[in-house]
């Protein structure tokens, strides 16, 4: 028999899976990991759901949840290769192809370490110091100074490309 | 193009595009510390299969000194469930993805660090007893174990089997820990090094 509150959970996951795209598309370049690592972020948010209620929004709740399994996730040692991209980007610059901005700030992201990538992708999508530092475990004074670093670097290295 | 620009760009570009798989929950789980809860349960589940096992000698075993062995093996290993039931809760109850991850990580892994090694340091007692158990159960089969424990050369073979079984169980049940849980303990004492790093860097 059905848990009571699946099939809302199941309508609240379908109205925001955006979420989960978007941090398995940062972490995660392979696509049985992919689809592991979505349904390990179901099962974890699942998991959780029960203590979830409504002190933030819902889709800042499955964010926290999917950036923390992600970084805990046994993935595959195939997956820790963000230079993979790197080498991609190389060609271009010989080619003198300038590469889109977009794709330079992908490669940029990717090529951070798996907790600068969380705390500069909480930033861009509008999370303040202290919540990033909640949701992180760092202090809000180490969050404020990673992003400082983390901004200059991600700058440098598009206006590189 | 700004960072932010940039990245609102590249989330409607790249980001979003769909990762194959329905939303459907399953029962299982890949996590590491979904698997430490696992060994912990089936950790429980062991310690009911012996204790049943030592129940069942306690009431065919006729001599009085084997039951008295297994009484003592009896309260042992209540001991040891209820110690890794509590911690079976405690990390359950502590390990959740939507709360602070190096709070919540750091609390699973020391909570499991500490409980194995109070089972360690405890063995040290516990082996030899329940090595003289097994010894008594064995003499128990064919003769008297309480007269023939009056004879020095069984007292020898007790001590030796003593001296012989609590290093080898020792280091067998270290080299099992290191086996099971050693993996997810490592990968979980990484994570919340990098967060003391990251911290003590900036």
């Amino acid at each position: 028999m059905a848990h009571p509150h699946e099939q809302e959970f199941t309508e609240l996951i379908d109205q925001h899976r955006g979420i989960i795209f978007k941090v398995i598309r940062l972490y995660v370049n392979h696509e049985e990991d992919e689809r592991d690592l979505f349904q390990e972020i179901l099962f974890q948010a699942w998991r959780s759901y029960p203590n979830f209620k409504g002190q933030s929004k819902f889709s800042t709740w499955l964010y926290r949840v999917g950036l923390n399994t992600v970084l805990t996730f046994r993935r595959r040692p195939r997956l820790v290769v963000p230079h993979e991209d790197l080498s991609v980007l190389k060609v271009s610059i010989d080619e003198r192809v300038q590469p889109e901005e977009t794709e330079a700030l992908y490669i940029a992201i990717r090529d951070l370490n798996e907790l600068d990538r969380m705390i500069v992708t909480l930033h861009l999508d509008g999370y303040e110091n202290e919540e990033i530092s909640e949701i992180s475990g760092l202090t809000k004074n180490n969050v404020a100074v990673k992003l400082h670093r983390i901004k200059e670097t991600l700058t440098k290295k598009m206006k590189a490309y | 193009m700004d960072l932010k620009e940039a990245w609102k760009k590249l989330e409607s570009d790249k980001l979003s595009k769909p990762v194959l798989g329905s939303v459907h929950i399953q029962k299982k789980s890949k996590h590491p510390v979904q698997k430490l809860i696992l060994l912990f349960k089936a950790t429980l589940g062991f310690a009911i299969a012996f204790e049943l096992g030592f129940i069942y000698l306690f009431i065919v075993s006729p001599q009085p000194i084997v039951k008295v062995f297994m009484v003592i093996m009896i309260i042992t290993y209540a001991f040891f469930f209820v110690l890794n039931y509590k911690v079976l809760r405690n990390i359950q109850h502590s390990f959740r993805l939507d709360l602070n991850l190096k709070g919540t990580l750091k609390q699973v892994y020391d909570n499991t660090m500490s409980t194995l090694a109070f089972q360690r340091k405890s063995s040290i007692i516990i082996y030899p007893l329940a090595a003289t158990a097994g010894f008594l159960l064995g003499l128990s089969i064919e003769k008297d174990a309480a007269l023939m424990m009056q004879k020095w050369q069984v007292q020898v073979a007790l001590l030796i089997s003593i001296l012989i079984l609590t290093p080898a169980s020792y280091y067998l049940a270290k080299w099992m820990e290191k086996v099971s849980y050693g993996k997810y303990l490592t990968q979980l004492r990484d994570l919340i090094d990098q967060f003391d790093k990251e911290e003590e860097s900036a």
